[in-house]
């Protein structure tokens, strides 16, 4: 599904699509299109990207085409997605330890709803750090 | 440069009366032009009076003393870094020259600020009505809340109970049964009064909404009154209810739930947020609510879900979450 979503070609791109944004969460999907664990979070995100329209946009990012974040935010698994507002990076309380960002991927639309709608408000309340609605920290390993 | 020197040497001579009149030809003439504006920029140069012009000028500036009085002598320099003199002696401060700020206001958050701020604002507005009175106010509101039922409001219980003292009299003609009607009717019209005397007194307070007001809000207004945590918060069914209602318990049943009706509708009115349901546990198949965002936040802080319940968003499909795990503070 990843060729339905916006692909973000270098890293000029990225910066503009994070600064941009007025008020909308930018959720950035970085790994690769061919990836497994990519596919199945495209999937996901293709799939909410329409009902989240209002308040968050999902971009894809291609970390061997871009690796300009890599060190950066530590782009160390096959998928990770980060949530940006207002040119700032919205942390979230996962249970998983790290704060930084989803490094699984996520299958049920619902949750990852929830977890967008909460960084959105969180953000927009002037939260740097969220709470995921779901503890991941047993269940995500499968 | 001429010419400014020329003028210097005037102005140190006393020649005013001649010295005035050239430079205000000068300004009239260049006033006509557009963009004097620009004009003020390039006059500021050489209309700054030279340092050395200005008599008076302490070198060394010590502080006397007038009897007791400390005297802090006239500092030039100091006065010169404000600002400066023009040729006519006219001191103008530099007003684009950047004001001292203070490192520490580079660190405040202003989205909080401006929160802070607007709650203080409703605070305060809150505030003038209450602050004489909040003792009596707490004295009222749980005076009301003894006569009144849960799901109830101020105008419906008076309802109620003058319903009931209507009923039990034209019971009283059909079944004479004289002794315990006249026993149900006075104390209902006791209540009556009561309540209506405290709703009365809530009104002339500027407290118009009074009688729309139910159960839950006042005990809400009595919780916020008090600052305290209440144990248990306001929908429990298990709230024991005043003794003197008992006696009428069975009557008031079927007006109960058409009021809980009305109570929630007004809530989903009051805060078009996010509505929220919850349960207990997992196993649960009944759900409570739906509640308004502020009043799960509230119900949070005051350790109400302490022993940990499910909550989702009204008209959610998808799972519960852990009360433990939602900010409800972000919906409110």
């Amino acid at each position: 599904m990843s060729y339905m979503l916006q692909h973000l070609r270098n890293g000029w791109q990225v910066d503009q699509a994070i600064l941009s944004e007025e008020d909308r969460v930018v959720i950035i999907r970085f790994g690769h299109d061919w990836d497994p664990q990519c596919m199945v979070m495209d999937e996901t995100l293709y799939k909410v990207a329409e009902k989240i329209k209002n308040f968050a946009v999902v971009y894809l990012v291609d970390s061997t085409e871009v690796p300009d974040f890599n060190k950066m935010y530590e782009l160390y698994d096959p998928c990770t997605v980060m949530f940006f507002y207002r040119n700032k990076h919205i942390m979230i309380d996962l249970g998983t330890g790290n704060n930084n960002k989803i490094n699984w991927a996520m299958s049920d639309e619902q949750e990852f709803i929830d977890i967008v709608e909460t960084v959105f408000r969180g953000a927009r309340k002037g939260r740097g750090l969220v709470v995921s609605p779901k503890d991941y920290s047993t269940k995500y390993r499968y | 440069m001429e010419k400014s020197l020329k003028r210097k040497v005037e102005f140190d001579d006393k020649n005013e009366v001649i010295d005035e009149s050239e430079p205000a030809t000068r300004r009239f003439k260049e006033n006509h032009t557009l963009d004097s504006d620009d004009e003020d920029k390039d006059c500021k140069n050489y209309d700054v009076l030279n340092e050395d012009d200005i008599e008076g000028q302490e070198s060394d500036p010590e502080t006397g003393f007038d009897g007791e009085t400390k005297l802090t002598p006239f500092n030039m320099k100091e006065e010169l870094e404000e600002g400066h003199f023009d040729k006519q002696g006219t001191y103008i401060f530099e007003k684009d020259k950047e004001e001292v700020k203070d490192a520490w206001m580079d660190n405040i958050d202003w989205v909080r600020v401006k929160e802070r701020e607007k709650n203080t604002m409703e605070e305060e507005d809150n505030d003038e009505d209450d602050s004489d009175n909040e003792l009596d106010k707490r004295k009222i509101f749980t005076g009301m809340l003894k006569i009144m039922k849960p799901g109830e409001n101020v105008l419906q219980a008076l309802k109620r109970l003058g319903g009931n003292s209507l009923n039990s009299a034209s019971a009283r003609w059909s079944k004479k049964k004289p002794k315990k009607t006249t026993e149900e009717s006075t104390a209902n019209k006791e209540a009556l009064l009561e309540l209506t005397g405290y709703a009365d007194e809530m009104l002339t307070d500027g407290e118009t909404e009074i009688y729309q007001y139910t159960f839950e809000k006042l005990t809400h207004c009595v919780k916020s009154l008090e600052e305290k945590m209440i144990d248990k918060p306001l929908p429990d069914p298990q709230k024991p209810v005043d003794e003197d209602l008992d006696i009428f318990g069975d009557e008031m049943s079927n007006n109960e739930s058409k009021s809980i009706d009305t109570e929630e509708k007004k809530d989903s009115d009051d805060e078009n947020g996010v509505m929220w349901e919850y349960k207990w546990k997992e196993s649960d198949t009944e759900l409570i609510g739906p509640f308004s965002s502020k009043k799960m936040l509230n119900w949070c802080e005051s350790g109400f879900f302490k022993a940990g319940a499910l909550c989702r968003k009204v008209g959610s499909t998808g799972g519960f979450y852990p009360t433990s795990r939602i900010d409800f503070d972000i919906y409110v």
